[in-house]
């Protein structure tokens, strides 16, 4: 399969099973230096660590995919964690004694998300503005606004039940792993079995032919945003709940791995082309990698760098496929 | 007399459709030569080959007496042959000395050498007669100047032959005449001009020559003394019925299905006003830039309106928007199919159900096996072979026509706007849009139709309504069908019909 | 009227931002707070006016202010080591146009696009940078800091650095073939390429000067600041976007000028922050801020670019109908 040429490597390299390819390759190569790797221990931690960077790279995936991108991410996961944050934490929170505080906590952490992404899809669609500035603009935005609102201070003492829920298991597999699955479940059903997932599709392929179909791109746009903004609220309350706090200057390399967990597992830079199979190897990928930097005691330079580097090379794939793709037509 | 640019049967076809069949053409230094005929003649294939954008199938072109075969503009700019396009391909955001020179600016180590660019560049702007300061933006200028600097452009890289392809589309009347002063200047001092118009008087009173082409033939040819407006036209028209279009078998309803009043977009379309009815195919004549396209565009709802209304079926929509109007029931093929049509890269049954797919959804959710049937079945009836999932990229012509054609018609569509439906497809298929559009009237569609070849209009519309310079010139109802009245109204020359 | 408004609205904000503090602070419009504006702003505009030829050819470059940070945090490490401080500054600032020339090989000839490009670049060059500091701050020998406050003439030395490269800057733009070649770059790529233009080694000059005003922008503010900071440079890129759209550039390529819009542009942004830290305004609403402010930059973009077209429009209007 790999024997044909270059063009058939980056045709093979685009399938579910060229990620997957990439990753043993990937695992075997780097096995000598960090045996701990293959353990039971570290897969185990790896899918668990997979679990909410799936989550946004799935939210990615609905912007990529119909041709835009969502640089928001740090800032919705900072907002949204630190909003969450006062509204629960034992000291001081708005609602610490309320029996509601967790539900609507949650939904409203969900729904500042779904709401700060319509807002950008609104921007984009309505006012045409470049994408990239937009969300970069959102990510500013919304990372000031969690240091405003918090002075810089991570918020903790959040209620028991919520993180033993969260950082537990339900039918011995951790609650995060079922979250993540559901909603990788729930987008595959969304994109391939709703009108709404073909109408996403063909805004990816060509919006100005959508348009002439009778598909209303401002609500297509600002649904994929939205989704985004949701997925990225989600991995908020995951990522808070993992680590027992929220931190209003979540680090903006999330980034670089959401856009390459996407990326890499098949999703075109340019629209058109996503495949959930594809992100979940993805985001178990680069997931991967950044477990062995840990593994080799590697330093945080070394990391930024690797992450810079995979987006780099997401970014060329991405490039070579679209060339491949081209000289076919 | 040695010629400057000589052809020899040239010819060219598009997917099986010859479009340019053995044509000849010869032009000596110092001389205008008229090309005209009916849109869809062969003029610009004819000029495109010309300008190096389309290799020639088949035939020779000698230029000064050296085989001529560009492969690309380049090769034939660099040969001395420039075409000053419709559409002009200038930098606005440059000034006018740097758009004449942007490949070969004068340099010296200190930079731009301004002055000798000024001084060159005021030489070539005093041969098109533009008095302008070369450093003023392109932006600043009028859509007749800019034609100037583009001829300036052709003068300066030292163009042997110039090819103006409707120049006078966009010019006011002084525009026009101070081109026609500029042409006969270059034809003092040697140039080649080709000049393609569909203004007749205008090429009667310009050209030495003038060559007619119908239906990718060369119909006549002679000095322009020899020919008068209606014996031209009368040479324009005329193609050979290679078609046999399908009678109506149901009549007319009474209902009017589309109704435009008093539309107007501000440059393109100016104070229409139309009704179809259902099972009536209204037909718009006109030539290219008479803005057809563009009064589809607003009855569909794809480009705003700056005055009028649109009624669907007796329902006013106040600002229609593609949206709006599909679920109307309207739907609209453009003659854009690459851009406004196909997902080049999608499969074609994911093609064919793009308008359709909440059709087929309950509550949001496809029953994606009932709308595989539905695509399949219509694929069958229109004869559109082969697998449904491959890229409908890898469809011939005609075939990513009908995959068009099949979206809107499992919508079952009230009325149907057609632009140039039968562009790029070849004769069979053809034939087949044909039935397909009849068939539609019979179950009661109404339809728009635009097309540039007068056969199909008179073959298959119930009224032809005439459209020149964005409005309504006239109206002909079938028993008054005649090509030449048609092609006369929308040249402008109605007195003569 | 409106036109005027309109083509001098660089300006005319401008001074409606300097009034405004004036009347905001009675601390903002003295003779001291102009030298300080006019040196803090020196680094801005040499980014902004990188920041501004970058995106007349229709592209972005968002790692401007990591690469800031690389070259500080080379220059930093070469002067711990005892290097020569002038030699420090030249080499370091070699690593500027070296990785512009880098982002424009993977733009121009790999065909990826910038923003996704010089966003890889964003997070890889701060991670050289921290590598090379080690994360730690790094403070500068006093041979080196005090060019910052050295002055020429009675004006500060950082005002002549950005003097000089607004000067080049405008020459290459408005002097040289490739200047101009940029603009039409910008406009339409395609349409350039078959108007004979070599787009792609216009792309490659491109990124490699906007990779240079990074490294020069750099090396002028760490003179002033004395000490490199891990968060050194840190979102200068949005800063530089903000100043160069205020300027008169244009997100989709084929606008702006480097004198006087990218300085204009960067004396408005730097202007809107003296004046906050001048009345005391709380940090944190600087992110907020700056948000807002490229923001509304781009939508006043957004709104002028719809205007050509409908002017572009208008403009095939013909009169033709009598004929």
């Amino acid at each position: 399969m790999i024997a044909g040429g270059p063009r058939s490597v980056v045709r093979f390299a685009a399938t579910e099973l060229g990620v997957v390819a990439l990753a043993i390759v990937y695992v075997l190569a780097i096995l000598p230096f960090c045996p701990e790797l293959a353990t039971r221990d570290q897969a185990f931690a790896a899918l668990v660590n997979a679990a909410p960077l799936l989550v946004l790279a799935l939210g990615q995936a609905f912007a990529l995919l119909i041709g835009g991108i969502d640089l928001s991410v740090s800032g919705v996961i900072s907002l949204a964690g630190v909003v969450g944050a006062m509204l629960l934490t034992s000291d001081g929170g708005v609602l610490a004694d309320s029996s509601l505080a967790i539900p609507v906590a949650l939904l409203a952490m969900l729904l500042m998300g779904g709401v700060v992404g319509v807002a950008q899809g609104a921007a984009v669609a309505y006012w045409e503005l470049p994408a990239f500035i937009v969300t970069m603009c959102g990510m500013m935005a919304m990372g000031g606004a969690a240091v405003w609102l918090t002075g810089g201070a991570r918020l903790g003492s959040l209620p028991l039940p919520l993180l033993e829920t969260v950082q537990g298991d339900w039918l011995r597999v951790p609650v995060i792993l079922w979250v993540a699955t559901a909603l990788a479940i729930v987008c595959y059903l969304l994109l391939q079995h709703t009108v709404l997932g073909k109408h996403l599709y063909a805004l990816g392929h060509n919006a100005r032919a959508a348009r002439v179909a009778g598909i209303s791109l401002g609500r297509v746009t600002c649904f994929a945003y939205g989704a985004s903004g949701t997925c990225s609220a989600l991995a908020a309350i995951l990522y808070t709940c993992r680590t027992e706090s929220a931190t209003p200057s979540f680090a903006r390399e999330i980034l670089l791995d959401a856009i390459g967990a996407a990326v890499i597992g098949g999703t075109s830079l340019s629209g058109g082309r996503v495949s959930v199979m594809g992100i979940v190897f993805g985001a178990l990928f680069i997931t991967l990698v950044g477990n062995s930097l840990t593994l080799l005691n590697l330093d945080y330079w070394h990391v930024l760098m690797a992450k810079g580097g995979v987006i780099l090379v997401a970014a060329l794939l991405d490039a070579a496929r679209r060339g491949v793709a081209g000289g076919r037509a | 007399m040695n010629p400057l640019l000589e052809c020899r049967k040239i010819r060219k076809a598009f997917a099986g459709v010859r479009v340019l069949k053995d044509v000849d053409l010869q032009l000596a230094s110092g001389q205008v030569l008229g090309l005209v005929g009916e849109n869809g003649a062969g003029k610009s294939t004819m000029m495109n080959i010309l300008g190096g954008v389309l290799p020639a199938d088949d035939g020779a072109m000698l230029l000064s007496g050296t085989p001529y075969a560009p492969r690309n503009p380049a090769q034939a700019a660099a040969a001395g042959v420039r075409i000053v396009h419709q559409e002009l391909n200038l930098f606005p955001n440059l000034s006018v000395a740097e758009n004449l020179f942007l490949d070969r600016i004068p340099r010296a180590p200190w930079g731009i050498r301004r002055t000798t660019l000024s001084n060159q560049s005021r030489e070539i702007l005093r041969q098109v007669n533009l008095d302008r300061d070369p450093w003023t933006p392109v932006a600043q200028l009028s859509t007749g100047e800019r034609q100037l600097v583009e001829i300036a452009k052709a003068l300066g890289a030292g163009a042997k032959l110039i090819v103006f392809d409707e120049p006078t589309t966009s010019l006011t009347q002084p525009e026009a005449a101070r081109l026609f002063a500029i042409i006969d200047n270059l034809r003092g001092r040697g140039l080649g001009v080709i000049y393609i118009s569909h203004q007749l008087d205008d090429v009667l009173r310009l050209a030495n020559d003038v060559l007619v082409l119908r239906d990718g033939v060369r119909q006549a040819c002679g000095p322009a003394q020899a020919f008068t407006i209606p014996l031209l036209i009368q040479q324009m028209i005329g193609r050979e019925l290679d078609h046999v279009f399908p009678e109506r078998r149901a009549a007319i309803g009474e209902e009017i299905v589309l109704q435009l009043r008093n539309v107007s977009r501000r440059g393109v379309v100016d104070d229409v006003s139309l009704e179809v009815r259902s099972g009536e195919i209204l037909g718009i004549a006109g030539m290219m830039g008479a803005g057809r396209s563009e009064l589809a565009r607003l009855a569909f709802g794809l480009d705003p309106l700056d005055a009028g209304t649109v009624q669907l079926g007796g329902d006013m929509l106040a600002v229609p928007t593609p949206a709006r109007t599909v679920k109307k029931g309207v739907a609209l093929i453009t003659e854009d199919r690459r851009d406004d049509g196909l997902l080049l890269n999608a499969s074609v049954d994911d093609n064919m159900l793009l308008a359709s797919w909440r059709d087929h959804a309950c509550a949001g959710w496809l029953r994606r096996r009932a709308a595989k049937r539905a695509a399949a079945a219509m694929a069958d009836s229109l004869k559109i072979g082969g697998a449904l999932d491959r890229p409908v990229v890898q469809l011939s012509g005609g075939n990513q026509q009908k995959a068009i054609f099949a979206r809107w018609l499992l919508r079952k569509p009230r009325c149907l706007i057609l632009d140039e439906p039968t562009r790029g497809v070849d004769v069979g298929a053809k034939d087949e849009i044909y039935r397909l559009i009849r068939r539609l009237t019979d179950a009661g569609t109404a339809i728009l139709l635009i097309s540039s070849e007068i056969e199909e209009l008179l073959g298959l519309a119930d009224r032809v309504a005439v459209m020149r310079a964005g409005r309504m010139v006239g109206e002909f109802a079938r028993a008054e069908f005649d090509r030449e009245r048609v092609l006369a109204c929308a040249l402008g020359q109605e007195a003569l019909a | 009227m409106t036109r005027f408004l309109v083509n001098h609205s660089p300006a005319l904000l401008l001074v409606a931002v300097l009034i405004g503090f004036s009347i905001g602070s009675p601390r903002f419009l003295t003779p001291q707070n102009a030298v300080n504006l006019l040196t803090q702003g020196a680094s801005a505009t040499i980014l902004a006016a990188g920041m501004t030829w970058v995106l007349v050819t229709s592209g972005v470059d968002l790692s401007a202010g990591s690469l800031m940070f690389l070259v500080a945090a080379a220059c930093g490490k070469m002067l711990q080591s005892d290097v020569e401080p002038l030699m420090a500054a030249v080499a370091a600032a070699a690593i500027g146009p070296l990785c512009g020339v880098a982002h424009g090989m993977l733009i121009a000839y790999a065909g990826a696009s910038p923003f996704i490009v010089t966003l890889a670049s964003l997070f890889l060059l701060r991670g050289a940078g921290l590598w090379f500091s080690r994360t730690r701050a790094m403070n500068l020998p006093e041979a080196f800091s005090r060019w910052g406050a050295e002055k020429l003439l009675g004006v500060p030395l950082p005002v002549w650095v950005a003097g000089v490269v607004v000067l080049v800057l405008y020459w290459l733009q408005t002097h040289t073939a490739f200047g101009r070649q940029c603009y039409a770059v910008g406009y339409d790529p395609a349409a350039a390429r078959k108007a004979g233009v070599h787009v792609r080694a216009a792309l490659m000059k491109t990124y490699a000067l906007s990779g240079a005003c990074a490294a020069i922008a750099a090396l002028t503010a760490l003179t002033q600041l004395g000490a490199v900071s891990p968060t050194f440079g840190k979102d200068r890129e949005f800063d530089a976007i903000a100043a160069a759209v205020l300027g008169g550039a244009s997100l989709f390529g084929g606008r702006g000028n480097v004198f006087p819009g990218a300085v204009i542009g960067a004396m408005t942004v730097a202007s809107v922050f003296n004046g906050l830290n001048v009345m005391n305004a709380n940090p944190y609403v600087y992110p907020l801020i700056t948000a807002a402010v490229v923001f509304l930059a781009m939508l006043f973009d957004g709104l002028r670019r719809r205007q050509l077209v409908q002017s572009a429009r208008t403009m095939r209007w013909n009169v033709e109908g009598a004929r």
